[in-house]
């Protein structure tokens, strides 16, 4: 007969368990709160990253010869964009921008092997910041590649197209004798400069190389919708990953 | 009758104990809930804001490449030409919001519910080189706390 009533240790350890199924719940849903909450960091991230790309290719549009090779950071000297230290910083981001030797086999574009092609730089722009009550850095990285456009334009026209595939130099020894008649020729393209910026890459987008360090994403989106494309809803961008 | 009331009810004990431990449960719930309603209604502006920040930022975007020239940039405007047309489309900021001017008619892109705080563009073109504007909005939700976005970003023309 005494047992017909729940004893007062049973009743302590069935609170003490839904207090724990509690707990667990909140901290799970919490998570998810704020891992979707970054989303907003992420596309301040994407829209700093894509900017430094572009700078870039606007450095490379006034001088393909001022793309040596190294890390820094994008500064403005008087009312344009110059490379500048080894990083610069906006709000909470540090961006830094990578130039490296653009690397080709049978004119496809390679991450390694194949051999240099001296009017290709392969450009990876990178963000990092430490998201509001994390301790790890998160990053945003993007990759896109330049062409000295002075060089390709000069041998066709078609390239003005989007997307279309650059006619490259046969070898890298005329591409690099390209290379300095191209710099030198710079003053005096300069109404084609205006008109031909920087067409000759195809339109960019994030290459397989993009990453995210913290694994929230999958791979990067590109920034740029189409006209009209609101994207996927609520955090569409970032929501998959979650 | 004595007996069996007392080996079949509760004892006072009991019963305050089971009131005290479920009104404790019950608080720690109801807290967690307004926490989370909380979390998710600011989480919903941040969302919005964001969402509309973008969307505005991809309207210009694809206006930028689409032109031939950047026409005039100055604090809130954006006049981009093309052809021989030097004021193609705009984008200025209009009672906190970023308007498209196409042909005389203003076009909203962002939401009611966004306020856009700061839209700078400025134009980073070299005086020989590709035509290069870059973009700054600042934008927050209209009522309630968070959801700030400062975004940056820099678009180049890509037409000849």
């Amino acid at each position: 007969m005494h047992k017909s009533g729940a004893a007062l240790v049973e009743v302590i350890i069935a609170v003490g368990v839904c207090a724990l199924v509690i707990a667990a719940l909140a901290r799970m849903t919490m998570g998810a709160y704020t891992g979707t909450s970054r989303a907003a960091d992420y596309a301040e991230a994407t829209a700093l990253a894509s900017g430094g790309l572009e700078a870039v290719r606007s450095i490379a549009g006034r001088d393909f010869a001022l793309l040596v090779n190294g890390t820094y950071g994008i500064g403005v000297s008087g009312t344009h964009y110059v490379f500048s230290g080894s990083s610069d910083t906006f709000g909470p981001y540090t961006r830094t921008v990578t130039v490296a030797d653009g690397r080709r086999q049978n004119d496809d574009l390679l991450e390694s092997g194949g051999s240099v092609d001296a009017n290709t730089k392969r450009i990876t722009s990178v963000v990092t910041w430490t998201p509001d009550g994390a301790t790890q850095t998160v990053s945003v990285t993007l990759v896109s590649y330049v062409m000295n456009w002075r060089v390709y334009s000069s041998a066709a026209s078609s390239l003005y197209s989007w997307g279309s595939s650059a006619p490259l130099p046969a070898s890298s020894g005329a591409s690099s004798a390209a290379t300095s008649g191209g710099a030198a020729s710079s003053s005096a393209a300069s109404s084609a400069a205006t008109s031909a910026a920087a067409s000759s890459a195809s339109a960019w987008e994030c290459s397989s190389g993009a990453s995210v360090s913290s694994g929230l994403m999958q791979e990067c989106v590109p920034v740029m919708s189409s006209e009209g494309d609101i994207g996927g809803g609520p955090g569409g961008l970032f929501g998959g990953g979650l | 009758m004595k007996r069996i009331n007392a080996r079949d009810g509760f004892s006072l004990i009991e019963v305050i104990l089971y009131v005290g431990l479920s009104a404790l449960l019950l608080m720690t719930i109801a807290t967690l809930m307004l926490r989370l309603k909380d979390t998710r209604d600011r989480l919903t502006r941040s969302t919005e804001v964001t969402q509309n920040v973008r969307y505005a930022l991809s309207r210009i975007e694809t206006a930028v490449r689409s032109a031939s020239q950047i026409t005039a940039t100055q604090t809130g405007t954006l006049t981009l030409g093309s052809g021989s047309t030097t004021n193609y489309k705009q984008f200025v900021l209009e009672s906190d919001a970023i308007m498209l001017r196409d042909a005389g008619s203003d076009y909203r892109l962002t939401s009611p519910a966004v306020k856009v705080t700061s839209l700078v563009f400025t134009n980073r073109s070299f005086p020989q080189g590709p035509q290069i504007v870059e973009i700054r909005i600042a934008a927050s939700p209209v009522s309630g706390s968070g959801g700030r976005i400062d975004l940056k970003t820099t678009v180049s023309l890509r037409r000849p």
